[in-house]
């Protein structure tokens, strides 16, 4: 921070089009040169008795003279870090809060506005299609083993230090709340001050890993290959994750392209972002990481550079002369090299992915009124069945959007001259699984000839009405 | 802007006959009733039109409703620009229904004013500081608290429609005025098996039952019927957005913070409000008004929030005194209270780095009816999902009296027979809309002069830097060393600790400019010699200048001739030094 903005941005030094990297000799560096490729820079171990002798910058000059190099660049936010979910508060290039870009603030207005909006694709950098959403975050409140803050605990006449099952706490709270106000869990939630949802729900986690198993087999199909190197896994505050956790519906990135990996023989593959992959690599990162030298991704990136396209993706260790720095030298990878296919590549990545969004889109629910039963119990009271079914693959709402009631609600009414003896004119369906049937009742009375219909209506599905006949 | 000001005509036209039957709204302005939010506005032009070189009024953007957010700016041009002083904000009424917030705003302003030229303090604060005043932030809740019915706690929400009851309608089911009276009161049935009974001394007061007695009475909760036919009363009311719950800074989404919107600043009013805020960085301090109970309160909101203790010591320069100039106000972190996320407080300390307070206005255990006052009625035992708050009988037994004999029966509803839909033979009553949150107008006057007094305070402790060069010594041919005294002679510091750590906004600086600077760097003990020299661009020092504090700087200038210090702030005025070498 200094009196000025964007005063110190990059610059492309040696006129070749791209930003890559300075490498200067330096007593203080950490940085050597490889063994096995001197194109690559590795970091010294000095456990391993190694010692750095080089400092490594980002090409450019130190424009404001303040003795850091491109420390401030154009603008600006980065939009894709810039949601409210997990909003990573302490990276000033997430903005101030949630949505202080006009660009965020308007997705997010867009969206919400929208409120038929049932899934969400986005393409970007992170791969959900693959990978479902990381799971292993601390933080998330054990909703089977909740422990009830002292001030309440006291009131509701219970221990403080025990711990309670989601049933239970809505069993005490019952009798607590004023007349009229259904406990829920996200009343409970929101009451003990439990706070929101970090990892995906297990039953998300389901459709996520059956439908990356799908997505592979497809691909397998499409003769495809997935031997990449890994999609990054999902940011704290992108636009994916708030989708599902604030949405509440199923959100699905895909990144169209990543660098092919070099063929070898690997162990504990660090982006296999499934529940229990994550829990290994929290175990292990304790220990020191393992320099290899170079790294699987360094070698994966300059094969792909030198075989397909010429070695342009990695800019030689060229000399210059710095004005500051003196005698630099620059080079190294081509930024975006990883991420960025080849142009005549975009046809195909596209012809065989895309498709795949489309296939996902066919999983969504699909609410209709399936069948009605009416019973004669005599002196015109009637007992009237109906039954509501999912006939789409996914639940509606998933079990995240049943968590933070963002999707809109599927409401049976009763329309028609009737009177309801037992059941309310505005049902709410509640949650319906995948090719689930749910039965609703109601006792009214009327006449025989009255007219009765029922409307099933949602923001979703939209609404549809049905005549019951009595006796048909 | 010219639009504005034929807005602002045609909204005194309008007006003006509207609060004919109240009395002229005319400066100096009376604090003995409450103002609608037309009578603000009117009030404000009032101000502005009496005092025209001082202050400024203009529109900060529209409401969900579309209705006029206005601002009023209070800076003596003559002493310098706004954006040039430390910056006071005050505003009130994020809450619909806490009316008397923006009362406070009215009578600050009128003070600043009214005294300005004759009080010696009052000028000085009007001179040094810029005032910027929202008195009414939801200007649709104070509009629709005082046309339509409520209960002294309903209306909060800012106009953004929810369905609370999820049953895919829309505020479908509101608490109803039925006995017509502009309140929304309780109702109670007959019913030898319910849990009330009425009280021996006051048969208004309604007490539990003890196990075995006979019941009297069942509480029905607030006058109304069920709108939605779903078998609950009132369950789904206009809104509910807070607009308390839906800033930026540690949003947390609806299911976790009860209120907080679909978003961050979604609400279309705040947002403008953001904006206007933003776009005065010079505010240092902060005051939103709300009710009740007697409290200020300052940040962190959430017991997990570490604030800094230098920061924490400023803010106790004014919450410290601010409870002697309030008597019976406690002053706090408002995750005492409970925890919030997404508060305006909050979002202020933390993005824009000003000293935010929240004033809870209004204790109602100042409604007493007994001789000895100082000596306090039994403390209530918390209860909850009673509809009936308010605590002990002997509490609600001197409130009714208080009602009765002090402010001749204007707060209270006798209970009344009346024949609902539903349950047939009903009683309603109980407290009305301008009860127990609010203050009788006969208590207005003290309440909000003592609470624009610990505005006033805060105004007096923005921070004042004065610099001089107190050393200068030649120790080489054209080198000198130079010693540079910042002082701040106030409470508050430039700027806060946090803003300095998390770097939300530039730092303070200190620039040497007309001659070569060698070295320069931060005195740590100028009898020993002690500097701390900066590596680069030893012209440009940063720094903060703590409450009460004075930090020194040393530099090595080497050249001839007149050498410039500017200390420079986005929150405390600049000032300048000048020697020759």
């Amino acid at each position: 921070m200094d009196e000025a903005t964007n005063e110190d941005g990059f610059e492309d030094l040696n006129g070749d089009g791209l930003i890559s990297q300075m490498r200067v000799k330096d007593l203080t560096g950490s940085y050597f040169v490889s063994k096995t490729d001197p194109r690559i820079m590795v970091r010294a171990d000095a456990k391993k008795n190694e010692r750095g002798e080089y400092k490594i910058y980002t090409e450019g000059t130190d424009n404001d003279g303040d003795g850091e190099y491109n420390e401030d660049g154009e603008g600006g936010i980065n939009i894709g870090i810039s949601f409210p979910h997990l909003f990573p508060k302490s990276k000033p290039e997430a903005g101030l809060w949630p949505g202080q870009s006009p660009e965020t603030y308007g997705i997010m207005e867009f969206i919400f506005d929208r409120p038929n909006i049932a899934m969400v694709h986005t393409l970007g950098s992170s791969n959900f299609c693959l990978f479902p959403p990381k799971a292993g975050r601390k933080g998330d409140a054990n909703l089977e083993s909740i422990k009830i803050p002292e001030r309440m605990a006291t009131r509701y006449g219970v221990d403080p230090t025990k711990t309670f099952t989601m049933n239970e706490v809505i069993e005490l709270m019952k009798s607590r709340v004023p007349a009229g106000v259904e406990v829920t869990p996200a009343l409970v939630i929101s009451s003990l001050g439990l706070g929101a949802a970090v990892n995906p729900l297990d039953d998300d986690l389901k459709f996520y890993t059956k439908f990356s198993e799908d997505y592979k087999k497809y691909l397998k199909g499409k003769n495809f290959s997935i031997e990449t190197l890994e999609a990054a896994t999902d940011k704290d505050g992108s636009f994916e994750l708030w989708a599902y956790y604030h949405l509440g519906v199923p959100s699905f990135s895909m990144s169209l392209f990543s660098a092919p990996k070099v063929k070898e023989e690997k162990k504990g593959d660090q982006s296999d972002v499934s529940a229990e992959a994550v829990e290994k690599t929290d175990k292990k990162s304790a220990k020191p990481a393992k320099s290899e030298d170079p790294s699987e991704r360094e070698k994966s990136l300059l094969a792909y550079s030198d075989k397909a396209l010429a070695g342009k993706g990695f800019v030689a260790w060229q000399k210059y002369s710095h004005p500051t720095l003196g005698e630099v030298e620059i080079g190294g990878f081509a930024p975006f090299l990883e991420t960025t296919p080849k142009a005549e590549k975009i046809d195909s990545l596209l012809l065989v992915q895309l498709p795949w969004l489309i296939q996902l889109s066919k999983k969504l629910p699909e609410i209709i009124l399936a069948d009605q039963k009416i019973t004669d119990l005599g002196a015109g009271v009637y007992r009237l069945e109906l039954y509501v079914e999912n006939k789409g693959y996914l639940s509606y709402p998933i079990s995240i959007g049943e968590r933070n009631k963002q999707p809109a609600p599927v409401v049976l009414v009763i329309e028609g001259d009737v009177e309801i003896l037992e059941g309310l004119k505005r049902t709410p369906v509640g949650t319906i699984g995948g090719n689930q049937v749910k039965k609703l009742e109601w006792v009214v009375r009327m006449d025989k000839k009255a007219s009765l219909s029922v409307k099933l209506e949602s923001a979703v599905f939209g609404s549809v009405v049905k005549q019951i006949k009595i006796g048909g | 802007m010219k639009r504005t000001i034929i807005f602002f005509q045609l909204v005194l036209i309008i007006v003006a006959g509207f609060a004919a039957d109240k009395g002229k709204i005319e400066v100096p302005l009376r604090f003995d009733r409450y103002y609608t939010y037309e009578e603000v506005n009117e009030a404000l032009i009032v101000l502005h039109k009496a005092f025209p070189a001082l202050t400024k009024l203009e529109s900060v953007g529209k409401s969900e409703e579309g209705r006029e957010i206005y601002a009023l700016t209070i800076n003596n041009p003559k002493t310098g620009t706004e954006l040039s002083k430390p910056g006071v904000y005050v505003d009130g009424n994020i809450h619909g229904n806490e009316i008397q917030a923006a009362e406070v705003c009215l009578y600050y302003a009128n003070m600043l004013l009214t005294k300005y030229g004759e009080n010696e303090k009052v000028t000085k604060v009007v001179d040094k500081n810029v005032h910027y005043l929202i008195p009414v932030v939801n200007v649709d809740g104070r509009y629709h608290f005082f046309a339509d019915a409520n209960t002294p706690s309903s209306g909060r929400s800012i106009r953004v429609p929810k369905d609370d009851d999820n049953d895919g309608l829309l505020d479908e089911d509101a608490p109803d005025d039925l006995d017509g009276d502009g309140s929304i009161t309780q109702m109670r049935i007959k019913d030898q098996f319910g849990q009330y009974k009425a009280d021996p001394e006051d048969k208004r007061v309604l007490v539990r039952i003890k196990p075995g007695e006979q019941g009297e009475y069942t509480l029905l909760g607030s006058e109304g019927i069920d709108n939605d036919k779903d078998g609950k009363l009132n369950e789904d009311a206009e809104g509910y957005l807070d607009p308390n719950r839906n800033w930026g800074y540690d949003w947390r989404p609806d299911y976790v913070q009860s209120g907080a919107g679909n978003f961050p600043l979604s609400g279309v009013g705040l947002k403008a409000i953001n904006e206007y805020i933003i776009a005065r960085p010079n505010i240092i301090i902060s005051f939103a008004f709300h009710n009740s109970g007697g409290m200020w309160l300052r940040v962190p909101s959430d017991k997990s929030i570490v604030i800094d203790p230098s920061d924490l010591a400023a803010y106790d320069v004014i919450g410290k005194e601010a409870i002697k100039i309030t008597p019976g106000y406690v002053y706090q972190p408002s995750y005492d209270l409970y925890s919030t996320y997404g508060d305006f407080d909050s979002h202020l300390y933390n993005l824009y780095g000003a000293f935010s307070f929240v004033g809870e206005l209004f204790k109602r255990e100042q409604e007493t009816y007994r001789e000895n006052v100082t000596k306090p009625l039994p403390v209530p035992e918390p209860t909850t999902g009673s509809p009936q708050r308010g605590g002990t009988p002997e509490q609600s037994r001197e409130q009714l009296k208080f009602n009765d004999n002090v402010v001749q029966g204007e707060q209270y509803k006798e209970w009344k027979a009346y024949q609902h839909p539903v349950y047939g033979d009903v009683e309603i009553g109980g407290w009305v809309k301008m009860s127990s949150r609010l203050p009788h107008p006969f208590m207005l006057p003290e309440l909000v002069h003592r609470n624009a007094s610990v505005v006033f305070l805060a105004a007096e402790n923005t921070p004042e830097i004065s610099m001089e060069v107190f050393d200068k010594k030649e120790i080489g041919r054209n080198l000198y060393q130079v010693r540079v005294r910042l002082q701040n002679k106030k409470g508050l510091p430039s700027m806060t600790a946090n803003a300095v750590k998390t770097k939300i906004h530039t730092q303070d600086m200190l620039k040497v400019t007309g001659a070569k600077v060698i070295a320069g760097g931060k005195l740590t003990d100028n009898r020993l010699n002690k500097v701390t020299y900066k590596e680069k661009k030893p012209e440009i020092q940063f720094l903060a200048i703590p409450s009460y504090g004075v930090v020194e700087y040393q530099f090595l200038i080497e050249g001839k001739g007149e050498v410039s210090f500017n200390y420079e702030s986005l929150k405390a005025k600049n000032a300048t030094a000048t020697m020759k070498l």
